[in-house]
């Protein structure tokens, strides 16, 4: 009996011996794969365009940004700070792609506590956007003036003329308009400059273009030039084009006050050429 | 009864005016010592529970002459003559051919708490079915049970639903006492270490009573390893991802009336990212001490008197490196029991308890540092009193529930709850009535059950503090308000042999309510959803009204190798009224919540085990769910098989496990209003376990090896459960 106590004992000490007891393990050490499902990619084009760059892509919803490359390509990142597992980051979200005279589209896709679940609605099993978005034309904004260039001290009128071309049965227009078919505001845009004119009274007027229409804009430079800025610019007729069901966060986004009259009305893509103005110094 | 094998060894003399009848219970495949049966004479309200090492005594009147019963909740139920009893010294009892029991009314004798309530559909899985492999926590084990479904969170949380309904619809009970969050009612899985787990019993459906009216679709009650077969026990676990686990549990009783148990488990892993620039670590450790002391003497009746003090502690650390974020569980649990008479009062049922459940989470969300914690402080009272009578018993209960939360947050947000402090009084009355034909006729019998619950609770509020909120989201959380409910619900079974086929119908009707959790008192009500005016943000009790009706068949003798077989199936169906749907604002901490106004979950589950030569247990089971509101149960799957071949001899065990789930389905809110589906593709996962045990002198051991999800080596962490293979090894000891 002693002899049998003894060996038991010889066991729980040999084994405890080789079992250390532990809560680490040197035999498995896998890895977690994390494929990374922060980020997901896309292509859209534009109608009737061969550059599809700059075309706005915006994941709503977290209020993300970014814009295609030349060949129409984009990528949506989560920061590393969004990547959690939380459920406020559970949801249905939406991309949309946008260029102000074009008929935006969006994508849906499945946000799972802060990452993107693949092979899901819009997104395939590699995380790109399940087919290329191609973007419908529905205006098209044809700009001319009257002047190639002037001198600094100008003192005459500069006509500006617009012609809208609907794609589209009816496309809803937003400009400042002095009367009938005459808008009231332009931005010349130089490399380093801006000039924001309103000439004369308006009033804000949405308008439906159901047919080619001409616009014009009189703008007398001695009143509402600037005698002190020189150089070629760009003349950009402000007028914003109206996508119902477009979130104005999106626009926001683009520039805080994008939809007025201001310098973020710039930042907002809009396929149009634009026709210059070169003014020239009393120097020249 | 064909298996019930009964030897007699030694003859024992005879008592000239008393009977006594004492002997040891043993396992008859096993061969080893059972402890908690109940040996009681139907008649005569005489019975005893045999101790732990399977003895029991009994002193009878004489000329007793009806059968002695021996039944257990894992065994089958035998009878013995007292004759013949008087003449044995050994008595063998048969492992259940099911894990299934349907415990009728008569059984208030029995092991389980829940035999008390209202009869209904039990699972019970034992410890053997567990203990010993390559399960980590309770929540790997409840994923091949049934109509369940577990989540396995990125920390390694694990939240279990049953029947659709979610994982804070299920009530947590451990050793009776309730361990679901006072914040948002759900419990986590993988606090509970299985080595240390006698048995965990599942209630299918909402009919319970003493449990809480707030369960919808089930009750989960684990019930701790008190009474032990050894004095010390190691075991040791290595797995996947670089985990290992150990645990030591010593037990010592004194006398005979006084018991003492202490374990301590240790738990770790790490799993890098492929990425290499990170890691998830998680580190466990549990601390449980168990006191019981009986108060039975020889002659006592047949209720076992008894005093049990428990105290159990555990923490759960979990840390991803990559992501600067973190969660700390501490749970302590301190539960008083006192089971027996009073002076004149007599069937007694006292439990207290103190829980204290802290909670402390560290993120960084859209650039946002947040850290919040939740400490819970709950205290619990249970006073049952049972009146017994011939035909029929009742039950009344008093239940007293007191929680406090408080909540604090640092956070570089300029948003949210800075602190804050909420308390939750419950009080609740119960009445249970049970009533069983007499019991005359062999051939049928059948029972009635009423029971009654009456629930008040009222909440208050300590101080808050708000961080620059919008006013809409401070002011309409509700301070101090109360809600009464009441319920009521009837059960009844009509049992019946025919030939060897004992067959049993039953019909449960009910109505549950659940209070909203403070999680819902402090999110905001959502706004009039367009496109379903009728939904309404309240905070209003939700209902639940359910109805089931099933069979089961059970057949001892069977047909070509099956030894015996048994057959369940059952359907129900589950009204809810003013279901609460949570939100979350994106990107942001705020939840919403609305009410939908009538949701339904009905569904059938059927199951079917059979028993092969003495060896093999087999079990398929399938359920199927139809979900009619996808965003108050989101990501349920509607069907589940489940297929077990479980095979045991001579020290050899293997276990295959395997179960499949269809598309998860759910209704994700969109961004900018209304819903879309989401499905999740479907599950299939394959377990494999084996083990051999020896023994050597008073030495048991045993080494095991397990495959967990043998056919996906999936690791990709989505957010969802995780599906990777994992492998385990280990060895246990018991001496």
């Amino acid at each position: 009996m002693n002899i049998r106590k003894f060996n038991v004992l010889i066991i729980v000490f040999v084994v405890s011996l080789v079992v250390q007891t532990c809560t680490e393990n040197p035999l498995f050490k896998e890895k977690i794969n994390t494929v990374d499902r922060k980020s997901i990619n896309g292509r859209v084009t534009l109608q009737d365009s061969d550059n599809n760059s700059n075309i706005i892509v915006y994941l709503d919803g977290l209020d993300k940004i970014t814009v295609t490359d030349n060949d129409g390509n984009f990528e949506i990142e989560l920061s590393e700070g969004e990547v959690q597992s939380n459920d406020n980051l559970t949801g249905l979200f939406k991309i949309y792609y946008y260029v102000a005279n074009y008929k935006y589209e969006y994508s849906i896709v499945f946000i799972n506590k802060g990452t993107f679940v693949y092979d899901l609605y819009n997104l395939d099993a590699k995380g790109k956007i399940n087919k290329t978005i191609s973007l419908k034309k529905i205006i098209d904004i044809e700009t001319s003036i009257s002047e190639n260039s002037i001198a600094f001290n100008y003192k005459e009128d500069i006509f500006i003329n617009m012609v809208l071309t609907n794609y589209m049965d009816s496309v809803s227009v937003t400009s400042n308009m002095i009367k009938e078919n005459q808008f009231a505001s332009v931005i010349l845009k130089s490399e380093n400059d801006e000039i924001l004119i309103n000439a004369g009274v308006f009033y804000s007027v949405t308008s439906i273009i159901k047919s080619t229409q001409t616009w014009f804009m009189i703008l007398n430079w001695e009143q509402y030039g600037d005698p002190r800025k020189t150089g070629e610019f760009e003349i950009i007729p402000y007028i914003q084009i109206n996508q119902e069901g477009l979130p104005d966060r999106l626009l926001r986004k683009i520039g805080k006050e994008s939809t007025s009259f201001s310098t973020d009305f710039l930042k907002l893509p809009i396929r149009r050429t634009n026709p210059t103005l070169l003014i020239l110094s009393q120097f020249e | 009864m064909k298996y019930v094998l009964i030897l007699f060894f030694l003859v024992s003399n005879l008592s000239a005016e008393k009977i006594v009848v004492e002997g040891t219970i043993l396992n008859s495949d096993t061969k080893e010592k059972i402890s908690n049966v109940n040996i009681y004479i139907d008649e005569l309200s005489l019975g005893t529970i045999s101790d732990n090492n399977g003895y029991f005594k009994l002193i009878l009147p004489e000329n007793t002459s009806a059968d002695l019963v021996f039944q257990h909740v894992a065994f089958d139920t035998i009878k013995v003559s007292i004759t013949e009893a008087q003449k044995a010294s050994f008595f063998y009892l048969k492992p259940s051919i099911s894990e299934t029991n349907r415990i009728n009314a008569e059984a208030t004798k029995g092991t389980s708490e829940m035999e008390k309530d209202l009869p209904q559909t039990i699972t019970i899985i034992n410890q053997k079915d567990f203990a010993g492999i390559g399960y980590i926590d309770a929540g790997d084990l409840l994923k091949n049970q049934q109509g369940m479904q577990v989540e396995e969170n990125i920390s390694g949380k694990k939240t279990v639903s049953l029947r659709g309904g979610n994982a804070d619809d299920i009530g947590v009970f451990f050793n009776g006492v309730k361990m679901n969050s006072t914040y948002d009612g759900i419990f986590d899985f993988s606090l509970i270490n299985l080595e240390d787990i006698e048995q965990i019993e599942i209630i299918r459906g909402s009919n319970t009573v003493l449990f809480g009216s707030d369960a919808f679709s089930g009750i989960i009650n684990i019930v701790p390893r008190a009474n032990k077969n050894y004095n010390a026990r190691f075991s040791q676990k290595i797995g996947s991802y670089n985990s290992g686990e150990w645990s030591l549990n010593l037990s010592k009783s004194f006398t005979d009336k006084f018991y003492l148990n202490y374990s301590i488990y240790r738990s770790g892993s790490k799993r890098p990212y492929d990425t290499g620039d990170g890691y998830l670590e998680n580190e466990n450790t549990n601390h449980s001490v168990n006191f019981i002391y009986n108060l039975k003497g020889e002659e006592k009746e047949q209720e076992n008197q008894k005093l049990s003090i428990m105290y159990l502690r555990s923490s759960a650390d979990f840390n991803n490196t990559k992501l600067a974020s973190g969660i700390e569980d501490l749970n302590q649990l301190a539960s008083f029991k006192f089971v027996g008479d009073i002076g004149l009062v007599k069937n007694l049922n006292i439990t207290s308890s103190i829980q204290d459940l802290d909670n402390k989470r560290s993120y960084v969300d859209m650039n946002k540092y947040v850290r919040q914690s939740y400490l819970n402080d709950n205290y619990f009272l249970n006073i049952q009193k049972s009146f017994l009578a011939e035909n029929y018993s009742f039950l009344t209960a008093y239940q007293f529930e007191h929680n406090n939360l408080k909540i604090s947050e640092d956070s570089t947000s300029n948003s949210g709850i800075e602190f804050g402090e909420l308390k939750r009084n419950k009080n609740a009355a119960i009445g249970i009535f049970k009533f069983q034909t007499p019991s005359g006729d062999d051939l049928l019998s059948a029972d009635i059950n009423l029971s009654y619950r009456f629930d008040f609770v009222s909440n208050q509020q300590g101080a808050f503090n708000f961080r620059n909120t919008p006013e809409n989201v401070s002011n309409n959380f509700k301070a101090r308000n109360s809600w009464n409910a009441q319920t009521l619900k009837f059960a009844s079974q009509l049992t019946g042999l025919i030939n060897n086929l004992k067959y049993t119908f039953f019909l449960n009707v009910g109505k549950n309510v659940k209070f909203p959790s403070m999680f819902q008192q402090l999110s905001t009500p959502a706004e009039i959803d367009v496109y379903n005016p009728q939904v309404i943000a309240n905070l209003n009790p939700e209902e639940n009204n359910s109805t089931e009706i099933g069979i089961e068949l059970f057949d001892e003798v069977g047909f070509l190798n099956i030894d015996g077989w048994q057959l369940n199936i059952s359907y129900f169906n589950s009204l809810f009224e003013n279901k609460f749907r949570t939100f979350y604002q994106f990107g942001s901490g705020f939840a919403f919540y609305d009410n939908y106004p009538n949701a339904k979950i009905s569904g059938i589950e059927y199951s079917f085990r059979s028993f092969i030569k003495n060896r093999y247990t087999m079990e398929l089971t399938g359920s199927h769910l139809v979900v009619s509101e996808k965003a108050a149960f989101p990501f349920k799957s509607d069907t589940k098989f489940t297929f077990k071949i479980l095979y045991d001899y001579l020290g050899y065990s293997a276990k295959i496990n395997w179960f499949y789930e269809n598309e998860q389905a759910a209704w994700i809110r969109i961004f900018d209003g209304g819903f879309g589906l989401v499905e999740l593709p479907p599950y299939t996962n394959l377990d494999f376990h084996f083990s051999k045990g020896f023994e050597y002198y008073k030495l048991k051991y045993s080494f095991f090896i397990s495959v967990r999800n043998i056919l996906s080596d999936d690791t990709v962490v989505e957010g969802f459960a995780l599906r990777d293979r994992r492998y385990y090894l280990g060895v246990n000891f018991e001496y």
